[in-house]
């Protein structure tokens, strides 16, 4: 039994996939591409695989992961090559790696989660600060660390967010952020940048963005 | 006008956005520049029933693999995105290229059920385009209609442009050669039709005028500028130079039929005579095992599915079925894939199939003893014993089954009440082994619908239940089926009331369809099925709509439906309809010879040794 880790995005229209939609899209994928998907046990045997925290509907990811195991070994890089020649436009594979059998749960080994939350403004720019101020005001402590505010046409808040405790409510954060500024939520958009075994590393990821 | 936009704005609202996205593995991206014909396709309801047709899903792959041709899809958005569509001034639009549908050339839409007939108007209205084929003129989309509700399209009649009848793989080539012809030449709007017209198969409604009678009855159907009196269906005689689609559409939502669709044969001959299917699908036609497993192999590699259906009227009734499941499952195994049988006999022999292909028993199993009684059985030509179902049902109990749902109808032509109380009997008399042991843990799922008289089967002269006395029989049933592994299950009794009307209507329903469609529509979704408005609108219609549904025609009234010839004879329909009567069989004739219903071109029968036998009924 092989068990790997897959590094995958979720763009464009296909964020609009239910978690339910996306993993049968991946199984699917995976025999499609040929791959050994190794069966669970029992009366209704079904692949073995897994996921992250589900992604909420109409968040794009350009990091999400998921786990699968293999009855027999390939190599990670052809895995790559054969999912990606047979995937749906909008889902990436963008690695694989294999992991050791007593790993712990995905969900245990990456806690954090950077997210850039954009707001459109039909070409009405808004000052950073003021932006920023609003937002830092609205935002409660579990819905993350702001670290950043940028202006440049749009504004996108850089939002750091621990996953211990199942995370922010990002649809619900969406309506937030418009609530904070005055604008319909349907400006608001919500991109997972990525996904960290800490803070730490969340942090060292995302410096380049200046503190604010 | 930016679909685009729109679609980012209200996705997230919406209930199931991946409804509207498209994008789906096999789907096509093909682009218009240089095509010649652009085509889209409508099944009017939800994308999840839809998008699981495998007729659409022939034909789609049929007009794309043309050069000079391109197809796209839409289904009928839920009325949540409906709304939404309304409020911004938004046209229907194709899932692939998200084009206004309007714009396409044609628009192709399958009528497959009497209940998404107020779906269709719908569609025509959010897609901007006159709802009657009168008010539409030079340079507007041509409407064409298929499918098994275009054995009787009269209701509906005047919303297409033409209509095709019967299978649609040959006929799709000449429609999409003909709308090339007129783009290329510049033929008008007239000539066009006048050009369908003349092709096998090709209805044009506006070239017929109907007559009525004092009495109400329709008195003709006179054909106008050269159109055939009769219009024969299509029928694809090899299937095998028509392949499945080697790439279908893999929706990214759980649809109806969510797997691969291995259609193993067309047609049926059983001759159970309340079945539309199987009096306008004749003749049976296999395709051949070979391709049959090379397809198989294709399905899953293009596809991805974990599951395989072997689909037709009556699986079981492959000639090689049993061969051919033990080979699929074999071959399928390596990759995880296991093989499904929807349609079983009430036959241990189908138990046995069903138990090779199956390894997990959760699914359950489904049975349609149809009526309760051995009489009412034989009256509609089931073919099936009480002892074959007993002895089928302890056979999937000892497979490993425990949950098993029955089929019954309510309703059918000279049903008494005893009748009635058999499916209870019967029912009840399953949940004890062939020697009259109990079955401990065996759960019996009784679903009872009404019988609707269709057309061009031996019941079209029948009148249909009233309300009242299947709504009668639906409480005998539920006193009368109670017990700890017992579950009971009906269908509405003003749906039921409605399809009939739909199925044997003819042109004066429009208006009423209209009207009920302005109020709501998904007729076939209880949650929003408006019978009050429907009762509404069918108070205005002159005949009245008992006219329709419980009054039984006399041998020689003329039918709305006449004009559309499924091959098999009237006259053959109503000595099956006395037979059925005097509870007299029909073999099959694929085992014991022609009995003349004919389907078969040329007169012949192909049974199934494949031998030519001429005659009628011995």
């Amino acid at each position: 039994m092989q068990r790997i880790l897959l590094r995958f995005a979720l763009r464009g229209d296909l964020k609009y996939l239910s978690h339910l939609e996306m993993s049968r899209a991946m199984v699917r994928a995976m025999r499609r591409a040929g791959l050994p998907l190794a069966l669970s046990q029992g009366f209704n045997p079904h692949p073995r695989l897994s996921f992250w925290h589900a992604l909420p509907v109409g968040v794009e990811a350009q990091e999400d992961l998921a786990e699968v195991w293999l009855r027999e070994p390939v190599v990670p890089a052809d895995a790559v090559a054969k999912l990606n020649a047979v995937m749906p436009a909008g889902l990436e594979v963008l690695e694989a790696v294999e992991v050791g059998e007593d790993e712990p749960k995905l969900t245990q080994r990456f806690t954090h989660a950077l997210y850039i939350i954009r707001v459109a403004h039909a070409g009405q720019p808004r000052d950073a600060r003021g932006v920023a101020e609003a937002v830092r005001k609205g935002f409660a402590a579990e819905d993350g660390e702001i670290l950043n505010v940028e202006e440049d046409g749009q504004t996108e808040i850089c939002l750091l967010a621990s996953h211990r405790e199942g995370g922010p409510q990002l649809r619900k954060l969406a309506e937030k952020t418009a609530d904070c500024l005055g604008i319909g939520p349907e400006s608001v958009t919500i991109v997972r940048t990525g996904l960290y075994d800490s803070r730490q590393s969340a942090l060292a990821s995302s410096s380049g963005l200046k503190e604010m | 006008m930016d679909f685009d936009e729109f679609l980012d704005d209200v996705l997230v609202e919406v209930e199931r956005p991946a409804r509207y996205i498209g994008g789906e593995v096999n789907s096509s991206r093909k682009t218009a520049g240089g095509v010649g014909v652009r085509m889209v396709f409508a099944y009017p309801d939800l994308y999840e029933i839809g998008a699981s047709n495998l007729g659409l899903q022939i034909l789609y792959e049929l007009v794309n693999a043309r050069d000079d041709a391109l197809a796209e899809r839409v289904y009928l958005p839920w009325v949540d995105m409906q709304e939404r569509m309304r409020a911004r001034g938004i046209p229907l639009f194709s899932l692939e290229s998200r084009q206004a549908v309007a714009r396409f050339d044609i628009l192709g839409i399958t009528l497959q059920h009497e209940l998404t007939y107020t779906n269709v108007v719908r569609l025509l209205d959010l897609a901007g385009i006159e709802r009657r084929a009168a008010a539409r003129g030079e340079g507007d989309i041509l409407v064409v209609g298929g499918g098994p509700g275009a054995f009787n399209p009269e209701p509906v009649a005047e919303l297409f442009d033409l209509l095709v009848i019967g299978d649609g793989e040959e006929a799709i080539q000449d429609l999409v050669d003909l709308v090339a012809r007129a783009k290329a030449r510049g033929l008008g709007r007239r000539v066009l039709l006048e050009e369908a017209a003349g092709l096998e198969g090709f209805y044009v409604p506006s070239f017929y005028a109907p007559a009525y009678g004092d009495d109400g009855q329709l008195a003709s159907l006179e054909p106008r500028h050269g159109a055939p009196a009769r219009i024969r269906k299509r029928s694809a005689s090899d299937l095998d130079r028509w392949p499945l689609p080697a790439r279908p559409i893999v929706p990214f939502l759980e649809t109806v039929h969510d797997r691969a669709n291995l259609e193993v044969f067309r047609g049926c001959t059983r001759g159970c005579r309340f079945c539309q299917a199987g009096y306008i699908y004749r003749p049976v036609r296999e395709r051949s095992e070979e391709m049959l497993k090379s397809w198989a192999a294709e399905l899953v590699r293009a596809t991805g599915y974990g599951e395989i259906s072997l689909s037709s009227l009556s699986t079981a009734d492959y000639s090689r079925i049993h061969t051919l499941a033990a080979c699929l499952r074999d071959a399928l195994a390596a990759r995880q894939v296991s093989i499904s049988l929807p349609s079983l006999r009430c036959e241990a022999d189908s138990v046995e199939l069903a138990a090779l292909t199956r390894k997990a028993r959760r699914s359950g199993l489904t049975f349609a003893p149809e009526a309760g009684s051995q009489r009412l059985r034989d009256c509609v030509n089931k073919g099936v014993s009480e002892q074959d179902i007993i002895t089928a049902i302890g056979r999937a109990y000892e497979r490993g089954w425990r949950r098993i749902k029955l089929y019954f109808m309510i309703g059918l032509p000279g049903e008494h009440e005893g009748d009635v109380l058999e499916i209870a009997r019967l029912s009840k008399r399953l949940l004890r082994s062939d020697t009259g042991k109990p079955l401990p843990g065996l759960q019996l799922v009784v679903s009872v619908s009404s019988f609707v008289p269709k057309p061009h089967t031996a019941y079209q002269w029948c009148a249909q239940d009233r309300m009242g006395t299947l709504a009668g029989k639906q409480q005998l049933l539920s006193r009368e089926l109670r017990g700890k592994n017992l579950t009971f299950r009906w269908h509405s009794a003003p749906a039921s009331y409605l399809e009939g009307l739909l199925a044997r209507g003819d042109r004066r329903l429009l208006p009423a369809i209209e009207e009920a469609s302005a109020a709501g529509c998904f007729d076939n979704w209880s949650e929003s099925f408006d019978w009050p408005h429907w009762q509404g609108a069918l108070n205005k219609l002159n005949p009245g709509p008992e006219f329709y549904v419980d009054r039984a025609r006399g041998r020689d009234e003329v039918f709305p439906w006449d004009h559309i010839n499924c091959g098999v004879e009237r006259a053959y329909l109503w000595e099956e309809y006395e037979r059925g009567a005097a509870g007299l069989a029909t073999a099959d004739c694929r085992f014991a010879g022609c009995t003349g219903c004919g389907a078969c071109p040329g007169g012949a029968s192909m049974s199934r040794a494949g031998l030519c036998v001429t005659g009628g009924r011995a």
